[in-house]
């Protein structure tokens, strides 16, 4: 058992679960047979299973049962729930397609039942979430505390669950850019959705073949990026910022070496055996190059024809979608791609290189 | 859904049946929610309370019945018979005034009315007049109208008042005539008074149908009378950081009968507060709606579940039994849980920080004193504690007192030669064992020796020491009052008050000292420690003689058996490096230890341990005039996180309390299982307090908080208390108590003078009965005023300032003036009558130094020749009339007693018209003349 929970532990940890939940999430796109009822009936029962045998756990049950946290325990089921049942829908619909027939949802367009199905469901619904809402606020007290004190932060200081994404994020980078550009940047990017993405295949109906690329970012984007850094945030994440895997007791004292390093080191430093330049801008160059390749360079080559890209790299190339979207569509979209991609980016470098900083002007307070 | 009826998308049956599990469900849950708020914790406590308090009401009510004067009652009842009917007797006339009264009362009636009506009219009609042109058209009143109305409005009121009139002076008829009966009436009621409020309180509270059906469940928000209780304190405020908020109490939600005296006996949590004459109650100094409960008991006002409100066990026994009673569970979110139950007076302290001592808080004030005693204050910062001499002896000359021997052994382990002693251990404890450190202790305690010794300087003493008899030492020792500040046996350590524990103890004294410095120290204390407390016995040669025989033969052979820690050359090396590297690279420092003798290595690792394990905050040593203290400041320690203690791996809970009870009896305890250099290592000394110790220094530095209350809510001396409390600080720093009566305390040498008459005075109202002038002098040097005693006055060599503090603190703990007239013209009438009476009541047959001899100690009183310079003429008045409730137990007879009236009776009354009053000031005056 020990051995088991010790597991779960490990392929917690932030590194591998964010690998595994990465290639998982690539496969169950590959392999799309597995958004059927029987693997959704499966993925539930396993899933209940881990978490039911879970509570038994004293640490698994202290973190899960607090009044905060259940809502949130629930709430991943449903997510787990709406993303099968989207997919479900849009693989079936594929079928239909295949097969020369229509989506489901075409063949009912003009039919809704209301009365008495849609209002008789509605007024259960009603009943049932009522009875949910009762039993609970008896079981569970409103988690009040003291007055705040400024002079006792608790610890782990967490933000409201649904901004613990972007807490995870502080870990990577610097508030400036985890607190202020990618949140703003997230919101430009859900309202520019429409305006790039012209494929007006899906419209009114489930479909995933039809709209891979889409499906596929969008939803990296909220299960692995968003929803499973709240997880983390939530469950994982104890006291000092530490981590800590599900069955693991959070250890106020708990000490971790912390011992990160900027590029600006590894290239001085540890390359080159000499002191850091006094000028900040030598000191910062390779940084600051890169991050200029990265936002001005890369988004020209992508949209190269792959024949003029070298052999290696032809793979890279998102003609096609320059092509098909236009330079102003493509520029925006590929900008906010790569920008949602430097946080994996990072993440990696941290855990590969204990890498801090890319560009660092603590002098100016800029750090990327 | 599978089969779907026609036309439907669901099967509508089966959602029939859902709906209908479902709506069962909810009514189900609905009525658990019903229930589940009808049965929150502190309802039912109200609702067991009422019943109690029926039961209760009920026994008053039947013992008012009983006391009830039953003949009285009979009598008032005739009476009233008997008066009814003469009434009935008189009956027409009664009647004819009460048809009269009625015809005019109907006649002002209707004259009311009218009046009422026409003021109305009248006072719209006076603002249109009075708005003259500027009255909107068709409104306006000219002054014709308007003085017409005016006329008929005052007719109609004159008739009115008039009428009115009348009608009193029937009523008065009316009055007059049954005023026999209106009088017993009050009577019979006045006699059932508590009677009939306890028959309403019953009546108000009995079972019946309004009282349950208000507080059913469902109807119980309309107006129930079970209820949240509460009380909102303006002047013990709530700190929300950016505000201070007033408290909110409500524990009386379920303490019912906290303010109620009906309620003593009765079980938690109804039971009445154990002192209503201080808190509580309206009238005392610390009121329910002034302080609150957690102003003092600190706690979560607001919260009204048993675990939540954060009721603080006292011991395991009491946490395991709540557990089982009430589901108690610590409770995180409260910075401030409550103190528990014998921890209360710990909420004294942050309003009455101003005084030495805390009115009536004993157990706080033991720790208090213990505090003090032990010098944790000299490690650690405490607010009240600033500027006060160490409490340790100064080192400065410690080579002429005793042998490096003594010391080494004595530092090593100080309970070895006194149990009693004050002074820490810091080593072979749990984090230095001997057995685990090896020779590192002894290397450790010889170099700290080393190091005092060698900054010593040797005073000289010439005088040869006289041989003296220790038997008549100890005779001294017991009767000059030695014994007021020492013990000379360590057994007695635990029984005595602190007060006998002011000097150090005299037991293995012969172990320590040598007999110079012991003479030389009893002629003059001063001469070796300056700051020392120890006065002046002003013995004489032969005497100090005989007390130094006497001492120097209280030994202690177990002691001087015990090795002398020793340094060993390795350790010392390895402890002299250690301090070496702390600023120099390691090559440097092995060069400087080579270059080191073993007297170097000594003398600079003595110097170093010093400064690490603090020995001067509380010996003054030279070398360490300017070192800052070591410990944490425990000004506001009460008020720390406990998220901020290292609670290491103890297994205890996490509390302040628990912290801190572990910290004192195994200061280094926390350090167990950590990995830790000597130099990072815990360095408390262990002063192996006992358990009631612990508890009663825990209360006060749990006591010691940042709370801010406004200063209305705090105590603030004013001006008289803040002299009196200077006075009570030197007398407490001189340890007066040791001997004298002061404040209704001390006098703790009483227990070793068998003869009361031998013992110190009494200083009860000492302000109020001597002169500050010849205070004054005495203080500075004692003049013997009661001849018959042994024990002495000792001459304390305090400074113009300090003697006026004391005369000052005497005058104003008593709200005594500090000058009085001294050249009032006598009347001689009254002086000879003094004389006369002193002589009728044979006053100097104890009042006067040929009696020595002849009577018994106790019997024996001050020469009257003293009278003049020393007594004040209004405390003699006082004095003769009540000597009891000045000095109880005096001999000093009562001449004057008092009756239970109240009068004075006087023995004499052939004098002075029989005015007792003025005979005791006849006695006074004379008193103030004597000798004269």
């Amino acid at each position: 058992m020990e051995l088991i929970k010790g597991f779960i532990n490990y392929i917690s940890g932030p590194t591998v679960l964010f690998t595994l939940a990465t290639i998982g999430f690539g496969l169950s796109l590959y392999y799309t047979k597995v958004w059927s009822k029987k693997a959704g009936l499966s993925a539930l029962v396993v899933s209940v299973l881990f978490f039911a045998l879970s509570l038994l756990d004293p640490n698994f049950w202290l973190i899960v049962s607090k009044p905060d946290n259940v809502p949130i325990s629930a709430m991943l089921f449903l997510v787990g729930f709406f993303t099968w049942y989207s997919m479900y829908q849009g693989v079936e619909n594929d079928k239909r397609i295949a097969g020369g027939g229509e989506p489901l949802e075409k063949e009912e367009a003009e039919k809704v039942w209301v009365w008495p199905d849609l209002v008789y469901t509605e007024l259960i619904c009603l009943v049932v979430v009522s009875i949910g809402l009762v039993v609970w606020s008896i079981f569970l007290l409103a988690p009040i505390e003291q007055p705040a004190n400024p002079a006792d932060s608790p610890n782990p200081s967490k933000a409201p669950w649904y901004f613990l994404g972007l807490q995870e994020m502080l870990v990577y980078f610097d508030p400036w850019l985890a607190g202020v550009v990618y949140p703003t940047l997230i919101i430009i990017g859900l309202m520019a959705i429409p305006f790039i993405d012209t494929n007006p295949k899906g419209n009114g109906y489930f479909t995933w073949s039809e709209r891979k690329a889409e499906i596929a970012l969008f939803l990296f984007g909220f299960l692995i990026l968003w929803v499973l850094m709240v997880v983390s945030g939530t469950f994982l994440r104890g006291p000092n910022w530490n981590f800590f895997g599900p069955y693991e007791y959070w250890d106020l004292h708990r000490v971790e070496p912390l011992l990160n390093v900027n590029v600006s080191d590894f290239f001085w430093v540890k390359l080159l055996s000499r002191p850091l330049p006094g000028n900040p801008f030598i000191r910062e160059i390779w940084g600051v190059l890169v991050t200029i390749f990265y936002i001005f360079v890369l988004p020209v080559l992508l949209a190269q024809p792959s024949d003029k890209l070298p052999r290696w790299l032809r793979w890279i190339s998102l003609h096609k979608y320059y092509e098909k979207m236009g330079p102003a569509r493509y520029y925006v979209g590929v900008l906010l791609f790569l920008l949602m991609f430097s946080l994996p980016i990072k993440m990696y470098l941290r855990w590969a290189f204990n890498l801090k900083y890319i560009v660092a002007f603590p002098e100016i307070f800029f750090n990327i | 859904m599978g089969k779907e009826a026609p036309g439907h998308a669901h099967d509508i049956g089966g959602l029939n049946v859902i709906f209908a599990i479902t709506s069962i469900a909810l009514f189900i849950t609905t009525v658990w929610m019903i229930w589940h708020d009808y049965s929150r914790e502190w309802k039912g406590y109200q609702r067991t309370f009422s019943k109690l308090e029926r039961e209760t009401t009920r026994t008053q009510f039947d013992e008012a019945q009983a006391a009830l004067d039953e003949d009285r009652q009979q009598e008032l009842e005739q009476e009233l018979q008997a008066a009814n009917d003469a009434l009935f007797k008189n009956r027409q006339g009664i009647d004819e005034l009460e048809t009269k009264r009625k015809e005019m009362a109907d006649e002002r009636y209707l004259a009311d009315v009218k009046e009422r009506e026409l003021k109305s009219v009248y006072d719209s009609k006076k603002f249109y007049y009075e708005e003259g042109d500027h009255a909107p058209a068709g409104k306006g009143v000219d002054q014709e109208e308007f003085e017409d109305l005016e006329e008929s409005f005052s007719a109609a009121r004159k008739k009115r008042i008039a009428l009115d009139y009348d009608l009193e002076l029937v009523d008065t008829e009316l009055r007059e005539t049954r005023a026999e009966r209106t009088r017993i009436e009050g009577e019979r009621k006045s006699l059932t008074e508590r009677i009939d409020l306890l028959n309403r309180k019953m009546d108000s509270i009995r079972v019946s149908f309004p009282n349950v059906f208000r507080n059913l469940p469902l109807v119980d928000f309309i107006d129930p009378s079970i209820e949240i209780k509460q009380v909102l304190v303006k002047n013990v405020t709530e700190d929300l950081n950016f505000i201070q908020v007033p408290r909110v109490d409500r524990c009386m939600t379920c303490h019912l009968g906290i303010d109620n005296p009906d309620y003593a006996d009765a079980p938690q949590p109804y039971r009445t507060h154990p002192r209503l004459d201080l808190y509580v109650n309206r009238e005392s100094p610390h009121s329910l709606d002034d302080f609150g409960c957690t102003g003092c008991h600190n706690g979560r006002g607001r919260a009204t579940t048993f675990s939540r409100v954060t009721h603080t066990p006292r011991d395991d026994v009491q946490k395991v039994e709540w557990e089982e009673k009430y589901g108690w569970e610590a409770e995180h979110h409260w910075d401030k849980p409550m103190y528990p139950a014998d921890f209360s007076e710990s909420g004294c302290l942050k309003c009455h920080s101003d005084t030495t001592h805390v009115p009536k808080a004993d157990a706080f004030n033991q720790g208090r004193d213990l505090y003090e005693k032990a010098g944790c204050w000299g490690c650690h910062n405490t607010r009240g504690f600033e500027d006060r001499r160490k409490v340790g002896p100064d080192l400065a000359h410690v080579v002429s007192k005793t042998t490096p021997e003594w010391a080494a052994r004595w530092v090593k382990n100080p309970k070895s030669f006194k149990s009693s002693t004050f002074m820490p251990r810091f080593w072979n404890l749990d984090n230095n064992l001997d057995a685990d450190v090896g020779a590192r202790n002894n290397t450790e305690v010889a170099a700290i020796v080393a190091y005092v010794f060698d900054k010593a300087e040797r005073i000289d003493y010439p005088r040869p020491v006289p041989r003296g008899s220790a038997d008549r030492g100890k005779q001294l020792v017991e009767s000059v009052g030695c014994l007021g500040c020492h013990i000379t046996d360590e057994s007695e350590a635990a029984a005595v008050s602190l007060s006998r524990r002011h000097g150090p103890s005299l037991a293995g004294l012969g172990s320590k000292v040598n007999e110079k410095f012991l003479f030389n120290w009893l002629k003059n204390p001063k001469h070796y420690w300056p700051e020392t407390f120890m006065p002046d016995l002003r013995l004489t040669d032969g005497e100090a003689g005989d007390v130094t025989a006497y001492l120097l033969s209280l030994k202690n052979p177990d002691f001087e058996q015990l090795p002398v820690p020793a340094p060993e050359a390795a350790a010392l090396d390895e402890v002299t490096l250690e301090f070496l590297r702390t600023n120099l690279p390691d090559q440097v420092a092995q060069e400087r230890l080579d270059g080191m003798s073993k007297e170097d290595k000594l003398i600079f690792s003595g110097e170093s341990l010093i400064r690490r394990y603090g020995c001067f905050g509380c010996h003054d040593i030279s070398g360490f005039e300017n070192a800052q203290k070591l410990g944490v400041d425990l000004s506001d320690w009460g008020s720390k996180m406990v998220t901020r203690l290292d609670f290491g791996y103890i297994d205890i809970d996490h509390t302040r309390r628990h912290w801190l009870e572990q910290k004192l009896k195994a200061p280094r305890s926390y350090d167990q299982g950590r990995v830790k250099a000597p130099q990072e290592k815990l360095r408390m000394g262990d002063f192996g307090f006992s358990d009631e110790q612990v508890r009663d220094i825990a209360m006060n530095v749990l006591a010691q908080v940042r709370d801010e209350f406004p200063l209305e809510g705090t105590k603030r001396l004013d001006a008289n208390e803040a002299v009196a409390e200077l006075g009570r600080r030197t007398i407490h720093e001189y340890n007066c108590k040791g001997c004298h009566l002061i404040d209704g305390e001390g006098g703790a040498i009483y227990d070793t003078i068998e003869d009361s008459g031998m013992r110190p005075p009494n200083l009860n109202t000492q302000g109020l009965k001597t002169k500050g002038n010849w205070l004054f002098h005495f203080l500075k040097e004692p003049s013997t005023v009661r001849f018959w005693l042994n024990v002495r006055m000792p001459t304390f060599g305090f400074t113009d300032e300090q003697a006026n503090t004391l005369v000052r603190g005497f005058m104003a703990m008593d709200d005594a003036q500090p000058y009085e007239t001294t050249d009032q013209p006598v009347d001689p009438a009254m002086f000879s009558v003094g004389r006369e009476l002193l002589a009728r009541l044979r006053c100097e047959q104890c009042h006067v130094p040929s009696a020595a001899g002849m009577m018994s100690a106790s019997q024996l009183a001050p020469s009257f020749r003293l009278g003049p310079e020393r007594l004040r003429p209004e405390w003699v008045v006082k004095w003769l009339s009540d000597p009891q409730s000045i000095a109880p137990g005096t001999q000093m007879p009562q001449f004057w007693p008092v009756d239970d009236e109240g009068n004075i009776i006087t023995p004499v009354p052939e004098y002075l018209d029989g005015d007792a009053m003025k005979q005791m000031e006849a006695v006074a005056i004379y008193l103030s003349r004597y000798g004269r």
